[in-house]
């Protein structure tokens, strides 16, 4: 045997849950009631067709002793039928055809539990209403604990008036600033006047710059307002197929490409999102936008867009508006264009590599780092000599001392971005450069005259000998600058046979053994060097003595060398270094 | 003492992507120089948590075991990065199926390990669970199928995957094992944009696509490769989904395949990743085995770096498909004997249909 019963739902628990868990702050009672406000004038107008003078105003207001906020549009009104049908059922909305069940695209709120959240700044909620569609004058007053009671009244005025009595803990409300601030974060761009009326007067509160206008002044201030930052520049931002309108200004500092930007994003006029990740191309992390689109559809928590056609095709017309505004900056105020090259070089190096039309106008303010400071793409390319190139800082670090001494520019492609740059720089402009090679590298330094060769010869064989233990093999040569008494050379292959042997020298058993198989697959020629510089006093002084000193000192230069190139020590070098140190002390105390 | 909160700030401060990588590189020779246990530990996880997300994940598979070694050694200072450390040991483990060189045996042995972890800490297995059917849908089917049902049952608890992950693991297998309607409604949350994480809906987009590739319904499977490729393109982690294209490509646009071929070719260059190269080199396999069918030549742009490069730019389909096949035969062969399965030689002789 079954029954049905039904079961019955805590208001009271459910305004706790609304409170602490679907809505972040209390400040969203705002939100909903502009937005139930907003849907009355939408329905109006499809009422009537001649009505175009939608309003909603807020009024705070000593009512009883207690402070009220008036809130009141002049919408579509509720009958007393309608009444009853909606606010009497939470959940339920008014905006969904009874038939069809579909909720028409002129209405943004979707889930009818909105007006529930002006319980949490509210005891009680009173509304007058007058319906356009059947001219009852009602009064709805309801509580938390479900109960509500309707009165037929002679009169009140059009559309819709909401009474919210405030809560002791939440007369923050009751400040116009307050009510100011939250009516233009959560609806700003509402297309009818909100007015705030107050013992001074009325005023509007959400007015929108005409932001295709010329007047940059203004717009400029609209920014200020907006978002609190003076920036240093803005970009009208128009969809050519309508799917948005808005504008993108520009920061004047320089952020973190992570940095998680704070936009105003709005859908039908009401706020969607802050986070602009899904809607802006990722690399516009230089703009704060300010953004309208009554096309897009929102997710199902209404958090933000919905992955689809649209949203891409408004992602790129974005994209599209930003970059033809840096290209007609070229034009118009290359000034401008060089201060934020300067300041968001990154972003505009993101773009430039997938963007030909954008590479051409800013390779030339874009700047690299080279052997002869910071360059600039322009001065890269005007370069009469050629130039070599590394793809990574520590090399570059590391052979700069070099290619200084030697006159030659090497330039650091090591960098995020410049790596493509520089090749399509290189390519575009076909110049003379090649990427730093390092055993090509060394063959270009010189070699020592046969007859100081010899001199050497003794060296090189304690060098070798003692270099086997690392795998490494060595050779002098004479280079430039003198100070630097050795160079380690490594190839590609080598230096991953290096990493590997490092992390199985530092794990324990159990994962030790997880690396042969990877080091057995490197070619056993990987090769590393380590080339002695005769131009160095040290190294000159070096040839004739005895071999047991001679061996520390090289396993000094050799752990020495792999510092100065940056590469990480594995376990048993630190302590070679200071045994050897230790030998040499010893060996000088008891001589 | 180093001050390891301020060199974090500054290389966090950089984009992700190899310099990042090479700056906590940086990091982590310092505080191993100075002995400060603390950062040798922070900024292993910082490197291990750069090279999985933004990466081809070899770095992090090097990272790893000092990492745990370090916190082994000095259990008692750093248990408050406990649950950290088992979390990229979860990565570990998802890894081993990217990596053939880390034999069966071994794997196993690191699941064990983890395992073993986990109920030393009261984690509940549902994660180990989960990796293993992952690993094991390349190795042995019933294997699979008996880790999944473990993990679906086992308690959700903070060391699970995210929900949408967890999601996107149900998705697969129900894509794999059930139909795709019952795999789509699944997945409707997450198709829906009600749950999301930085890799789904991008994964969930490509194993719908492969489904479809595989049922041979390419007209859908062109409509979810057009929806995750938006989201993946600028991405050199997912090398292995621009192979899964490929192949789809080989089926219905050669001119396109040639097209992402081109575009994408250099993402295989700085991977280590095994799993992805290879699957990187099944799809160009494919598009050039079908390629040469029709013509002999092609133009193609790409970087000098490519080992085949030619100036002109006119290259032979032929030499190419070789090239690749070639390739892509070595990898598979090397993880279907490590997997003790002919998984991937399927998958081959599919593409190559």
């Amino acid at each position: 045997m079954s029954e049905e019963n039904r079961f019955k739902v805590n208001l009271r628990g459910m305004i706790d849950i609304l409170s602490n868990h679907l809505y972040s702050s209390p400040d969203v009672f705002i939100r909903e009631l502009l937005q139930n406000g907003t849907d009355a004038i939408s329905a109006r107008k499809l009422f009537d067709k001649k009505f175009n003078n939608g309003k909603i105003t807020i009024e705070p207001k000593i009512i009883n002793g207690k402070k009220t906020i008036i809130f009141s549009d002049n919408g579509i009104g509720l009958s007393y039928d309608e009444i009853n049908q909606f606010l009497a059922v939470i959940g339920q909305s008014s905006k969904r055809d009874i038939i069809t069940g579909k909720i028409s695209e002129e209405f943004i709120g979707r889930f009818g539990i909105g007006l529930l959240s002006c319980f949490m700044v509210t005891n009680e909620i009173r509304l007058t209403t007058h319906s356009a569609k059947t001219g009852e004058y009602l009064e709805w007053i309801g509580t938390p604990d479900g109960i509500y009671k309707i009165n037929r009244l002679e009169s009140c005025p059009e559309g819709t008036s909401f009474y919210i009595a405030l809560n002791k803990n939440s007369e923050e409300y009751f400040e116009a600033g307050r009510i100011i601030e939250l009516v233009r974060y959560y609806g700003l761009p509402l297309p009818f006047p909100i007015m705030l009326k107050t013992e001074e007067g009325s005023q509007r509160i959400n007015t929108v710059v005409d932001y295709n206008s010329d007047m940059h002044d203004s717009i400029m201030s609209f920014g200020k307002d907006l978002f609190g930052i003076e920036f240093m520049d803005y970009i009208p931002l128009n969809s050519p197929t309508g799917l948005f309108s808005g504008v993108a200004y520009i920061l004047p500092y320089r952020i973190a490409a992570t940095a998680k930007n704070s936009h105003r994003i709005y859908l039908k006029h009401m706020l969607l999102t802050e986070n602009g990740s899904t809607l802006l191309p990722e690399w516009a992390f230089f703009v704060r936008c300010f953004i309208n689109t009554n096309s897009l559809r929102p997710t199902a928590s209404r958090e933000d867009f919905y992955e689809e056609d649209a949203l891409e095709a408004a992602k790129e017309e974005i994209g599209e508006c930003i970059e033809s505004y840096l290209i007609s900056l070229s034009k118009t105020k290359p000034d401008i264009l060089r201060k934020m090259v300067s300041i968001h070089n990154l972003a505009i190096k993101s773009m430039a590599i997938d963007n030909d039309e954008l590479f051409n106008i800013f390779i030339d303010y874009l700047e690299f780092e080279t052997t002869s400071g910071i360059m600039t793409g322009s001065q890269i390319r005007n370069l009469d000599e050629p130039f070599t190139f590394s793809f990574q800082t520590d090399k570059f670090k590391q052979y700069s001392p070099i290619f200084s001494a030697q006159n030659n520019l090497l330039v650091n492609a090591g960098y995020v971005y410049d790596d493509r740059l520089i090749i399509k720089l290189i390519e575009e402009y076909e110049l003379n450069a090649a990427e730093l090679d390092e055993e090509v590298f060394m063959q270009t330094l010189e070699d020592i005259p046969q007859s100081e060769y010899s001199e050497y010869h003794n060296f090189l064989d304690i060098a070798n000998e003692t270099l086997e233990d690392f795998d490494c093999q060595a050779e002098i040569k004479a280079f430039q600058p003198h100070e630097l008494y050795a160079l380690y050379v490594m190839d590609e292959q080598a230096e991953l046979f290096r990493q590997i042997l490092h992390a199985k020298e530092n794990s324990d058993s159990l994962f030790a053994d997880i690396y042969d198989a990877f080091a057995d697959e490197i070619d056993d020629n990987h090769t590393t060097t380590l080339v002695f510089n005769t131009e160095n006093t040290l190294i000159q002084n070096l040839k004739n003595i005895s071999k047991a000193q001679l061996t520390n000192i090289i396993k000094i230069l050799y752990v020495q060398s792999l510092l100065l190139g940056h590469y990480p020590l594995r376990n048993n070098e630190i302590t070679i270094m200071n045994k050897s140190i230790e030998g040499l002390i010893n060996g000088g105390i008891l001589k | 003492m180093i001050d390891g909160f301020e060199i974090q700030k500054r290389y966090e401060n950089l984009p992700h992507g190899e310099q990042r990588l090479q700056a906590i590189k940086n990091a982590i020779a310092l505080a191993d120089a100075e002995k400060d246990y603390e950062f040798m530990y922070i900024f292993r996880s910082d490197l291990m948590s750069e090279s999985e997300l933004y990466g081809d994940s070899f770095q992090a598979f090097l990272t790893f075991p000092e990492m745990i070694k370090i916190f082994d050694e000095h259990e008692e200072r750093l248990d408050e990065y406990k649950h950290d450390y088992m979390w990229e040991f979860k990565w570990i483990l998802s890894d081993c199926e990217d990596f053939y060189q880390v034999s069966k045996a071994k794997v196993y042995e690191l699941f064990a390990e983890f395992r073993k972890r986990c109920e030393r800490y009261g984690y509940s297995l549902r994660p180990y669970y989960e990796n293993l059917y992952r690993f094991e849908e390349a190795c042995d089917k019933q294997a699979a199928k008996k880790a999944y049902q473990q993990f679906i049952l086992a308690k959700r608890d903070e060391l699970a995957d995210c929900y949408a992950c967890e999601l996107d693991t149900m998705v697969e297998y129900e894509l794999n094992t059930a139909s795709m309607e019952r795999a789509l409604e699944t997945a409707y949350p997450i198709l829906s944009g009600q749950v999301s994480c930085a890799e789904i809906p991008d994964i969930t987009y490509k194993n719908i696509m492969y489904r479809y590739y595989e049922l041979g319904e390419f007209e859908k499977a062109e409509e979810y490769r057009k929806k995750c490729y938006r989201r993946i393109s600028k991405d050199s982690t997912y090398l292995f989904v621009i192979g899964d294209m490929l192949k789809l490509y080989s089926k219905t646009d050669l001119t396109k395949g040639v097209k992402l071929f081109e575009n994408h070719l250099a993402w295989e260059f700085d991977s280590k990743n095994s799993h992805s190269n290879m699957k990187f080199y099944v799809g160009a396999a494919a598009v050039f085995t079908k390629l040469a069918q029709k013509k002999d030549e092609v133009k193609l742009k790409l970087p000098e770096k490519f080992k085949l490069y030619k100036a002109d730019g006119i290259y032979s389909t032929k030499v190419l498909a070789e090239y690749y096949q070639s390739k892509a035969l070595d990898l598979i062969n090397k993880f279907d004997k490590r997997n003790e399965s002919d998984f991937y030689m399927k998958e081959y002789n599919y593409a190559m249909e």
